[in-house]
């Protein structure tokens, strides 16, 4: 089995925290766009932190919802990694979530519970 | 300009009259307690909050 | 006062022991039980009124940056880090408070360490109700801090020297549960060394002197060796342990002189002027020189304790109170008579509120694995001496006591009974867990001492000091037994083995190849095909665990040292190597089994229905997994009904279990630690059966996505134990407790109309005879009805003190999420006798 690259790692290193890549700017921690991924119901939390990290249940590792224009693969076995904060607004697959839990101290399923501040009011 | 070595809560090292504790009286939604938290004497406390001139010293 | 008692008698008699409790116990240790700031994450967040401290986090980075280009070695920048936060935080002095200390600034706040991972911080940015107010300024602090340290905190510099493959595997969070850092786990200690009154602070310090004069000299004669270049790392390291212990001994002295303060300037009672007084005397004494009284004792612990959590994020407290304050409890209390039982119990009361106050800000799945509390501060108490004489004192019966008036959730207790236990003591025990606590659990110590020697190696006399690292795990507590940091990251979720058979070891909850790329489960044509499987996958899963965690170990001594753990420990004081470092240690590594009993019950149904029965074949089983059984509910009710399940004393079911157990327990030896010791595995879940509820799919056993996990270790499942308690002995007992794993949880619910007066204690002791007979490890009991625990769920506000049994440790029935609460209530409450 050959190794991967160091590279193919960086790819996923916003969603396993494997670098820290650039340091937290204040601006882009709280900005939040009209559509983030933390709101859809295809977006999965990251099980073991509430730092922000996540995956698309829909969307397979090669997508870019961010470019432009969009890429939206959805073959493949990899899910494709986001953050809360990402910005969904070009991505076609996106439906705003129904949250059961609206302040995060109750459901145990991250898909419905409201936990990150930025979005409290979202 | 006020220094913490001016209010009645800094209580000075002995050993050092130059550094000493700022100690308040703190009651909480469930506790009463007594805090401390170094600080130098010269320092400015005209910001401070908590500033009460020690007519004593 | 007739009015008091009365309503006292009342409150007993209605089983309502908490507000019992606050009838009996004393004026002091009522107004500090009240004052107290729970601090366990409820579901996954703080609760109200508590806030992330600041201050530490600004200091540990102001004296960073001021250190940057210094020509400090690293470990030394990081003591002269620690002994720059003891000496400049804030520290306080609770009114009625005769012990004193805390982790935070103030008694309200959570400690932040933003030395250990980016991604924490990334969750202190995020987290939605604990930043201080104004928020845009603590925003701004939170901001620059977390900058600062993107890249240069312990999980940063680790990860990249990683197999970055296990790496991600274990940061997905399907199948790990923990960090491998060595400042974050649960951090033994060597008691036997720090504990004994024979050497403080003090004692140490001027060893270490003399180890670095020596090094010195030793370094400057003629020659140039491979020795003589060791010798300039460890002069560093002694250097290291120097500063942080020095500067816990000006951190007690500091207590000392706002204790004199106070009482000098402020204090009109002349009682509290005295009590004052003799915090300042006791803080001057300890933590520099040895302690001679109890209070002194227990200060000296405290600080301990505090310092080292100072360093590290500790989610245990491994420790045996009984043991090592015993001995100044029987000096004070029986022979000298200057302490009185009643104070004494003080005391131990208030030890236990200022452990059970401490806290440190943790990641997502620590706050949801264990919900409603801190850390798994499981205390040991009982045991036997190093002579094999039976160790309880006064001090055993003092904590006993002293946790039924304080009532805190955490820390508990856990007991190591043995035969010589006597009738006082276990009549003490009883009324702990017939109060409803939860605690103290049962452990059988000699089958754990025999357990000890035979996975780790621990000469006897060692092996008997043993105590819990965190929940369930024995210990030593001594010179190289000891185990300084065991990483929750070998925390396996075991329900994956069985849910990777079936997926070929890919995880579609988290969308990766996590697990062994098995053959397609569709084309099995027997059921040891199904095992061979489920064994490739726990090799597997085990594999990705522990390699990161023996890697992290390999690089703490020089990439995450720990400079003050190391100063409390005989074995790097006097090699001057960092207390992490593999080659002074033993090894007393174990695998916790998180969702353990999912996999005999769903191999058993496997087995059953598609192979002895043929009633289904593997292909729509598995078609009905990856549909989560939707559609099929027929069929999945005659998985969940008609198949035998563990815990009823089947041999069908049971036989599997020990296939399974076997199978680790091999493996466990083949697995090694960086010490060369083996991994065995430990059954057991603390609150990680609701954690993991949706990161689990479906199951063979009937279970669905979402539905929450059996409640752990060797526990039946809930409600599936229908033959009674004892079936359920028989089941565990088939297990080797000695050979076949490390420890085994066992959860069983009593009813607490059963348990009342002489007749339930007689009925207590006799199925605790036939568990020690049975030879089973460990045993603990909830003993709160659903009566009760279905009118908390109504109305929290009344039942705010309703403790119950989680897993390894007890929170308040209030603090855990709905969804633990019902797996609790549906837990089979057995009839005795």
């Amino acid at each position: 089995m050959a190794r991967k690259s160091r590279d193919e790692y960086a790819k996923a290193s916003g969603v396993f925290g494997l670098q820290p890549g650039i340091p937290p700017n204040q601006e882009d921690t709280e900005k939040v766009p009209d559509k983030p991924c933390g709101l859809c119901r295809h977006y999965l939390e990251s099980a073991w932190s509430s730092d922000g990290r996540g995956s698309c249940k829909v969307l397979k590792e090669g997508s870019d919802i961010t470019g432009d224009p969009p890429v939206f693969n959805l073959e493949g076995k990899n899910g494709y990694m986001l953050r809360i904060l990402t910005d969904a607004s070009r991505c076609k697959y996106y439906e705003r979530n129904e949250f059961i839990d609206k302040d995060g101290y109750e459901c145990s399923d991250p898909a419905f519970r409201r936990f990150i501040r930025q979005l409290r009011d979202k | 300009m006020p220094t913490c070595k001016e209010c009645r809560k800094f209580y000075p090292l002995e050993e050092d009259p130059g550094k000493g504790d700022c100690v308040q009286r703190v009651i909480d939604p469930r506790q009463a307690y007594y805090k401390a938290k170094p600080v130098d004497a010269e320092k400015d406390a005209a910001k401070c909050s908590e500033f009460e001139k020690n007519n004593q010293r | 006062m007739g009015e008091t008692a009365e309503t006292l008698k009342e409150f007993e008699q209605k089983q309502e022991w908490w507000w019992a409790a606050e009838k009996k116990r004393s004026r002091r240790l009522d107004y500090l039980r009240k004052a107290m700031w729970k601090k366990g994450a409820i579901g996954g967040l703080y609760p109200a009124g508590l806030y992330i401290d600041l201050e530490r986090p600004v200091m540990q980075t102001e004296k960073a940056k001021e250190l940057e280009y210094s020509p400090d070695p690293y470990v030394i920048k990081f003591a002269k880090i620690l002994a720059h936060v003891l000496d400049n935080k804030t520290i306080f002095i609770t009114d009625h408070s005769q012990l004193v200390g805390y982790l935070g600034s103030l008694p309200n706040m959570i400690t932040w360490d933003p030395t250990l991972a980016a991604i924490l911080n990334h969750e202190v940015v995020n987290d939605p109700t604990s930043i201080p107010e104004p928020m845009d300024e603590s925003l701004k602090i939170i901001s620059e801090v977390t900058g600062y340290w993107a890249g240069k905190s312990d999980l940063d510099k680790i990860l990249p020297h990683m197999d970055l493959d296990d790496a991600m595997k274990v940061l997905s969070g399907a199948v790990g549960w923990g960090v491998p850092l060595s400042r974050g786990g649960y951090s033994g200690k060597d008691y036997e060394y720090i504990m004994t009154g024979v050497r403080a602070f003090e004692d140490i310090i001027a060893e270490l002197d003399r180890k670095i004069d020596e090094a010195d000299e030793k370094a400057h004669e003629p020659g140039a060796t491979r020795e003589i270049c060791d010798l300039y790392d460890k002069m560093n390291m002694w250097e290291a342990m120097k500063i942080t212990l020095e500067a816990g001994i000006r951190y007690g002295k500091r207590y000392a002189r706002l204790a004199k303060i106070i009482a000098e300037n402020f204090e009109a009672d002349n009682d509290r002027r005295q009590e004052l007084l003799q915090i300042a005397e006791v803080c001057e004494r300890v933590p520099a020189k040895p302690p001679r009284t109890l209070q002194e004792s227990l200060q000296y612990d405290l600080f301990i304790q505090l310092f080292s959590r100072n360093e590290a994020i500790e989610g245990a407290w491994p420790a045996r109170p009984d043991y090592y304050h015993g001995p100044y409890y029987e000096r004070d209390v029986n022979i000298e008579k200057t302490l009185t039982k009643e104070d004494a119990l003080d005391l131990a009361g208030e030890f236990l509120i200022r452990a059970a106050e401490v806290s440190q800000y943790k990641v997502k799945w620590a706050r949801e694995g264990l919900q409603g509390i801190e850390g798994t501060w499981v205390w040991t108490l009982g045991g036997v001496k190093k002579d094999g004489s039976d160790a309880c004192n006064g001090m055993t019966i003092a904590l006993l006591q002293a946790a039924r008036l304080v009532r805190v959730a955490n820390p508990t207790f856990a007991f190591r009974w043995h035969p010589k236990v006597k009738d006082n003591v276990m009549r003490e025990i009883f009324e702990c867990i017939r109060q409803g606590l939860g605690y103290p659990s049962i452990r059988n110590d000699p089958i754990l001492i025999a357990n000890a020697m035979n996975w780790h190696g621990h000469p006897i006399e060692e092996a008997r000091t043993w105590v819990h690292q965190a929940c369930m795990s024995p210990s030593p507590s001594t010179k190289h037994g000891f185990q300084p940091m065991r990483m929750a990251n070998a925390t396996a979720n075991c329900a994956k083995i069985i849910e990777y058979v079936f997926t070929s070891g890919y995880d579609h909850i988290v969308n990766m190849q996590i697990g062994a790329e098995t053959p397609d489960a569709a084309e099995f044509t027997d059921y040891q095909q199904v095992f061979d499987a489920w064994v490739t996958q726990m090799k597997t899963i085990f594999s990705i665990l522990v390699r990161p965690v023996n890697r992290a170990r390999m690089l703490a001594p020089k990439m995450t040292p720990r400079p003050f753990l190391s100063a409390v420990s005989e074995r790097s004081v006097e090699s001057g190597l960092d207390v992490c470092d593999p080659s002074i240690n033993r090894g007393n590594a174990w695998i916790t089994a998180f969702t353990w009993v999912e996999n005999a019950d769903s191999l058993a149904a496997v087995k059953k229905l598609v192979f002895d029965e043929k009633k289904y074949t593997m292909a729509e089983l598995k078609d009905a997994l990856a549909n989560n059984w939707e559609g099929r509910e027929e069929m999945r009710l005659d998985f969940v009904r008609n198949v035998p399940k563990w815990g009823n004393d089947d041999d069908y079911v049971d036989g599997i279990m020990l296939d399974c157990l076997h199978a680790a327990a091999k493996f466990s030896r083949e697995l090694k630690c960086p010490s060369g010791n083996n991994w065995p595995i430990l059954p057991e879940n603390v609150s990680g059966n609701i954690h993991y509820a949706n990161i689990v799919g479906a199951l063979p056993n009937g279970r669905r996505l979402g539905d929450a996990l059996y409640d752990g270790g060797i526990s039946p499942g809930p409600g599936l134990d229908k033959k009674g308690p004892t079936a359920v002995l028989k089941s565990c007992s088939k297990i080797d407790h000695i050979t076949d794993g490390r420890a085994f949880l066992l959860n069983q619910r009593l009813s607490p109309t059963q348990l009342a007066g002489e007749k339930g204690y007689q009925l207590w002791k006799s199925y605790m005879k036939t568990w020690a007979d049975l030879g089973l490890d460990h045993v603990q009991f909830n003993c709160v009805s659903d009566e009760t625990l279905r009118s908390a769920q109504r109305d929290p506000e009344k039942y705010q003190e309703v403790i119950v049994r989680v897993a390894g440790y007890s929170a308040h029935f209030v603090d855990i999420s709905r969804k633990t609460q019902d797996n609790i209530i549906q837990r089979t409450v057995q009839g005795l006798g």
